[in-house]
């Protein structure tokens, strides 16, 4: 994927960067489908885990209704994204990625990573002092659906 | 247009997510239309199912709503439709044949009688969706199909149920040519728009020229070509105004009948020869090579190499049985030599056609088998059962002949 920016620092024609490049411009929406389709991820699963409301989810799914960077978050880990996909999530999604110079993104990255929930991400976030993805969470309220009782 | 609950859109979903997609027939910005089997339904005996999806804004959801309870001999059988936030979606049965575009694309225009059956099954389709309030808005010759049951009109996608007093439709949509001058907006649509495009589908049929072509006017209106009661009979059902049109599809079916006496009753359910192919009984013709060898690259290696030992055997059969048949001529010099050398290889033509043409062609589906390729194995088997005793009397009537020969041929 960088070989188009060396390219372009090195003073290649035009031309020939856009014919090499390799081209992918899919947006939130189709992404998204391949990409549960590679995996094998029904979309209601997705949803589900995403603790997103429903209706909302399919339609960011669909390519219908935008979602802020947060939402865009809570779909990754519904869809069970590793750090990558879940900044690709983002991008095509119009937010932008997870940044490692970011206290609040490592902190999500690294949950991400562990395969984690929506609401052990938030227990996390909470315990270092940052802001939950899911809104309306108060002290004491935070416990994870997914934890064992 | 209330949009499902969560609940209800979760249910969707899991139905949704349920089928898995063998191929994608059409995508475009209304829609799309796939191939789509249920896992697990090979051992069912399900075959191939078509899943249609169409955007909420181009859909009527009411109609597919009532769509599920819709049957008819001449409408393919509905599995489920389900609603989603953005789309309808309906799921029905895998109909087997050629479109009747493909049809006259190919053959041309078709018979009198065999376009007279279309129109018949076609206005039956028809008049059942009618009697439930809805209009299917796109009759056309891409959707309807000529299968082994008689003509299948398909693709209720931009169906609307008809209001009452409503000004005008809210989409215009339909096949240029055959679409009613009032799905262009300057009425609202019912029955008789569709009696409009069966007209055109009939005068497409005889002349093998679409309505919006040059040249279908004059073919129409050729007697060499069209026969002048058929050309009324076109022109009274598109007509611009639709009180002079005929008022349903029964009405029209009745005229074609009328017209054309020989063509059978609707009930009968027989398709057009157009393309010389599936009727209800499938056609007792042996498998082309072409079908044989593009159904062979179709199946699993084991079944390949059974196929390719079948063949093997069967040329091995007709060497052993041709060379028998050359040395028992010899021995039998003298005592009708010419009739024993040919009952041999009638034999011998009966049996290498058995192996090397009619099992593989079973066994692979293909040619008159190709109907069958989702069916249960049993009709298969009875299909072949009845190749084999259709060859066997041919081969018996052919060897009752060549005695009738020696018995008539005087001296020995």
């Amino acid at each position: 994927m960088e070989d188009s920016w060396y390219a372009i620092a090195r003073d290649a024609d035009l031309d020939e960067v856009l014919s090499r490049a390799a081209l992918d411009e899919r947006d939130l929406s189709a992404w998204a489908r391949d990409r549960m389709a590679t995996a094998g991820v029904p979309r209601n699963d997705a949803i589900h885990r995403s603790r997103l409301n429903q209706t909302f989810a399919y339609q960011i799914l669909a390519g219908t209704r935008h979602a802020s960077r947060d939402k865009l978050l809570q779909l990754a880990f519904g869809m069970q994204l590793g750090i990558r996909d879940a900044s690709e999530l983002l991008e095509r999604g119009g937010a932008c990625r997870l940044r490692p110079d970011c206290r609040r993104d490592l902190i999500v990255a690294y949950a991400l990573h562990h395969g984690m929930g929506v609401e052990q991400c938030d227990d996390l976030l909470w315990e270092h002092g940052e802001r939950t993805i899911m809104p309306g969470k108060s002290r004491g309220d935070n416990r994870s659906q997914d934890r064992p009782q | 247009m209330d949009t499902p609950t969560d609940t209800q859109l979760m249910a969707a979903l899991e139905k949704d997510e349920a089928y898995r997609v063998e191929r994608v027939l059409a995508s475009g910005e209304a829609g799309s239309t796939e191939v789509v089997s249920r896992p697990g339904a090979e051992h069912l005996g399900e075959g191939p199912l078509v899943r249609k999806r169409i955007k909420r804004d181009v859909a009527n959801v009411e109609v597919f709503s009532r769509l599920s309870s819709v049957g008819g001999a001449h409408l393919p059988y509905v599995v489920e439709t389900y609603d989603l936030p953005d789309q309808v979606a309906i799921v029905r049965e895998y109909v087997y044949g050629a479109s009747l575009a493909a049809c006259v694309a190919e053959a041309g225009h078709m018979g009198e009688t065999a376009a007279a059956r279309v129109v018949a099954d076609v206005c039956d389709a028809v008049a059942t969706i009618h009697e439930q309030g809805i209009v299917h808005r796109d009759v056309s010759p891409k959707n309807v199909i000529l299968s082994p049951r008689g003509a299948i009109l398909i693709d209720l996608g931009i169906a609307r149920a008809y209001v009452e007093g409503a000004q005008r439709d809210t989409t215009r949509l339909g096949t240029w040519g055959f679409a009613s001058p009032e799905q262009y907006g300057f009425a609202q649509t019912d029955g008789r728009s569709d009696v409009y495009s069966v007209g055109c589908l009939l005068g497409y049929m005889l002349t093998g020229i679409t309505p919006d072509a040059e040249g279908y006017a004059a073919a129409l209106a050729d007697t060499a070509v069209v026969r002048p009661e058929l050309r009324r009979i076109v022109e009274k059902a598109c007509s611009f105004e639709p009180s002079e049109r005929y008022q349903s599809a029964g009405a029209l079916r009745d005229a074609v009948l009328q017209a054309v006496p020989d063509t059978a009753s609707a009930s009968d359910s027989k398709a057009p020869s157009a393309k010389a192919s599936t009727r209800e009984k499938i056609p007792r013709t042996l498998a082309r090579p072409g079908q044989l060898v593009a159904a062979f690259s179709e199946v699993k290696p084991w079944m390949q190499v059974l196929i390719v030992a079948l063949v093997v055997l069967g040329a091995f059969t007709g060497i052993l049985f041709g060379s028998a048949a050359v040395y028992a001529t010899n021995a039998m010099v003298g005592d009708h030599p010419v009739e024993s050398l040919l009952v041999l290889l009638g034999v011998t033509v009966y049996l290498v056609l058995l192996m090397v043409e009619e099992l593989p062609a079973a066994m692979l589906g293909a040619g008159p088998y190709a109907a069958m390729k989702y069916r249960r194995r049993s009709a298969r088997a009875s299909l072949l059962g009845k190749q084999l005793l259709l060859g066997l009397a041919a081969l018996a009537v052919f060897i009752a002949v060549l005695a009738m020969c020696v018995a008539l041929t005087p001296g020995g």
